[in-house]
């Protein structure tokens, strides 16, 4: 009898199936398939329905699309060249390797192109305080300096441990005027700035814009970033079929929250037959070591910070301390679109290890002359596991998405002590 | 967040040191309740049918419980009280439709399960009632509660590291209701119910004796989506409505919620506060036009006076943060018990008058 009326129950719910997934409903937005969504507390529901309309608005407004263009060219340095690296292509003796260098964006990373989509945002709605959180610094960074280009007052929410690991770039963000709030609850990193950023943000609903740094959150941030980030997919395009006069077979990515993936990835969805997307969770230790940030690969459904996801969480729930040594990919959870598009079979999704990628960070600055941030060296490392088993007329587009100046001493003390 | 810590540290010295002293019955638990103990050795409440009252004493210490007892107001029988649910009404139903009889106001404190720990967690909830709460809110504790400002995220913080999950809160809510019939209220995430199973969650919850859920980051759009498992369950869904929310919308959540309203008194997390802000007192009138349903308010309730002013236009307050910042705040438990008996009291005797 009772499992009868369970049945019943499971019948008639419209919200999950037998296993638990998540159904998507038309009247519902921001879904990508079963996830995404919006579990927030009540008092955000109107803020971020503000920002979706305003958003709605501003992707149809000609005047934002050219403020931003300018910006973007003037100020970020867009477009960021596709270049090739010929020395790590002969050194690995197979497919050709070309690294999409956001890393030469302002600030160092791909994170300037959000963050002034979103700030212009912010000026178009009045708002006059800006907050972010922050993880490796970079978001935190470019929004400081882009609320310092727009005169804007601007608060950074950093965990206590990457205050400590990047401390280069709490200065930069002291010197653009921002003040940066130091987080010391849970693990001290990414997830609790976030908790705290929208703590705050719901005790200052009224003026103030909280501009978040990937494609995580209650919607529309998982949408609103990917757009804004793909521009970096929209020229990658332009330039390989300028170069190859075709579409590459493969682009490499970090996954973190999955910002620069998803930008650079989203462009080129539609041609999936002959591109293969692949996104680099951080392994860590290892995943039996249960010390990594591979959500995709080793975490499980589930909600966490507004949004319907993978997670990393013990069988209760609770959310579980991800690890890494890039301060970027050291986040438990990850963007409700990545899931989708894995179930959907559209990206593959792996992991590379710590010491992999600080390989890859002295490869590449050996070879090239480019010091890769510790995230994009995640994207490296798989790239030199896969190109030397592929023929010469392959093509790789790695997405470089920092530089790592700022990851000079967490790479020197791992060197010391390994 | 380190202050909390320290005084936690500060907290476990003392009563180490105390124990050192006098008590043989030292554990590693670092809230000793043996000192307030009198004779009873169960852990289980032997409260049934007892009145916690005294001739002209304020404080009593009768088994576990700790009432303030004085003139006659805040003094409870506490005895198992007929539940025969009739007309489809809820036990939470039913205490505010008492309470509008007499035309009295509700009082709901809010108790993090297993902070200080799972015993002292225990008693509170039962000096709570004692002292005259209509209806205790249980946090489950979460990794990660958004919601919450540093009291409860400390407490959580604290139960977590007890070992509390989810299996433990219903254990602990059928010992409670071995002795105790008051309507519990249970407070969690939304992540929580989901990696338990929903139906599961719903159904254990029932069987344990749980008679609402409030779930924060659940709201009027995500709740359509898995209503069906709430409208199948007798457990009330009690629905939040904010400052900020618009009229339309208000509608819509008074419409859905059950048992009562819980309407967040501030554009903030839950958290200690002196004030109440103008527009409250609006918010409230606003929702009392549009709904029948009792209205609860909650988040930065802390002092008498804001409950003085508020209560007029509420059914009841809910109060947490202030309650277990004192017992962070007090050098040993039983006399943080102490102090919350007292608080309570007051509160209940505002709220009654």
């Amino acid at each position: 009898m009772k499992e009868e009326k369970d049945n019943t129950i499971l019948k008639k719910k419209t919200g999950f199936d037998k296993q638990n997934n998540y159904k998507n409903k038309k009247f519902l937005k921001g879904y990508f398939g079963d996830y995404g969504g919006r579990f927030v507390p009540e008092i955000l529901i109107g803020a971020l329905e503000e920002l979706e309309n305003e958003y709605k608005l501003a992707k149809k407004d000609k005047q934002f699309h050219k403020e931003l263009d300018y910006y973007l060219k003037n100020y970020a340095g867009r477009p960021t060249p596709l270049y090739f690296a010929k020395r790590l292509t002969s050194y690995l003796g197979g497919a050709k390797i070309y690294l999409k260098r956001e890393d030469l964006c302002h600030l160092g990373a791909h994170k300037i192109n959000n963050t002034l989509g979103q700030v212009l945002l912010a000026k178009k709605m009045n708002k006059k305080n800006i907050i972010a959180e922050t993880g490796a610094g970079q978001h935190g960074v470019s929004t400081a300096a882009v609320a310092a280009l727009f005169n804007m007052k601007c608060k950074i929410f950093m965990g206590s441990i990457d205050i400590e690991r990047q401390h280069p770039n709490v200065e930069r963000m002291k010197l653009l005027g921002a003040e940066v709030v130091e987080v010391n609850t849970g693990s001290k990193t990414l997830k609790d700035a976030v908790n705290e950023a929208i703590r705050y943000w719901v005790s200052n609903i009224d003026d103030t814009y909280y501009v978040l740094g990937s494609v995580v959150g209650p919607h529309p941030y998982p949408t609103m970033v990917r757009d804004f980030q793909s521009v970096i997919g929209l020229e990658t395009r332009k330039q390989i079929m300028r170069f190859e006069k075709r579409l590459p077979d493969y682009i490499i990515a970090c996954v973190g929250g999955g910002s620069n993936s998803i930008g650079i990835f989203y462009p080129f969805l539609k041609d999936t037959d002959k591109v293969n997307l692949v996104g680099i969770e951080a392994g860590g230790k290892g995943i039996e070591s249960g010390l990594h940030g591979a959500s995709l690969t080793s975490g499980s459904k589930g909600i966490f910070q507004g949004t319907f996801s993978y997670v990393l969480q013990d069988n209760f729930g609770q959310i579980r301390e991800a690890y890494s040594i890039s301060a970027g990919l050291d986040y438990p959870g990850v963007g409700p679109e990545h899931v989708f598009l894995r179930d959907a079979g559209k990206v593959k999704y792996t992991y590379i290890m710590d010491d992999e990628a600080i390989n890859a960070f002295k490869t590449l600055s050996e070879l090239e002359g480019i010091i890769p941030a510790l995230e994009s060296s995640h994207a490296i490392a798989y790239a030199m596991k896969i190109a030397p088993n592929l023929s010469k007329d392959k093509v790789i587009i790695i997405n470089l998405s920092g530089r790592g100046d700022k990851d000079m001493e967490s790479v020197i003390k791992y060197l010391k002590s390994n | 967040m380190n202050k909390f810590n320290l005084k936690k540290n500060k907290f476990n010295n003392n009563i180490n040191n105390k124990n050192n002293k006098g008590n043989k019955n030292n554990s590693n638990i670092s809230f000793d309740v043996n000192d307030m103990k009198n004779n009873d050795n169960d852990n289980k409440f032997n409260i049934e049918n007892k009145t916690v009252i005294g001739a002209n004493a304020n404080i009593i210490i009768d088994a576990n419980i700790i009432a303030i007892a004085n003139n006659g107001i805040g003094i409870k029988t506490i005895a198992k009280t007929e539940t025969n649910n009739f007309s489809g009404k809820s036990k939470i139903d039913l205490v505010f439709e008492k309470l509008r009889v007499k035309n009295q106001k509700g009082f709901i404190p809010f108790v993090t399960c297993g902070y200080p720990d799972l015993d002292g967690y225990k008693k509170l909830v039962n000096v709570l009632e004692a002292n005259g709460a209509d209806i205790i809110e249980i946090g489950i504790p979460f990794s990660d509660p958004l919601a919450d400002g540093p009291i409860i995220q400390t407490t959580s913080k604290i139960a977590l590291d007890n070992g509390i999950n989810t299996d433990i809160v219903f254990n602990s809510i059928k010992e409670i209701r071995n002795g105790s019939s008051i309507p519990l209220v249970l407070m969690t995430y939304f992540n929580t119910i989901y990696s338990y199973g929903i139906n599961k969650f719903l159904k254990n919850a029932e069987e344990a004796g749980v008679d609402g859920l409030i779930i924060p980051d659940l709201p009027l759009e995500e709740y359509y989506n898995c209503k069906d498992y709430f409208e199948e369950s007798k457990i009330d869904n009690i629905m939040l409505a904010s400052l900020r929310s618009n009229q339309e919308r208000l509608k819509r959540i008074s419409n859905i919620t059950k048992g009562f309203l819980y309407c967040v008194s501030v554009k903030g997390v839950t958290g200690v506060r002196n004030k109440i802000d103008i527009e409250v007192i609006e918010f409230l009138k606003r929702l009392k036009e549009i709904t029948d349903v009792p209205l609860a308010l909650g988040f930065g309730i802390s002092t008498i006076s804001q409950i003085n002013e508020v209560k007029k236009y509420c059914d009841a307050v809910i109060m947490g943060s202030k309650i277990l910042s004192v017992l962070l705040n007090s050098d040993n438990f039983s006399n943080g018990l102490e102090s919350i008996s007292r608080l309570v009291y007051e509160i209940n005797s505002a709220l009654k008058s």
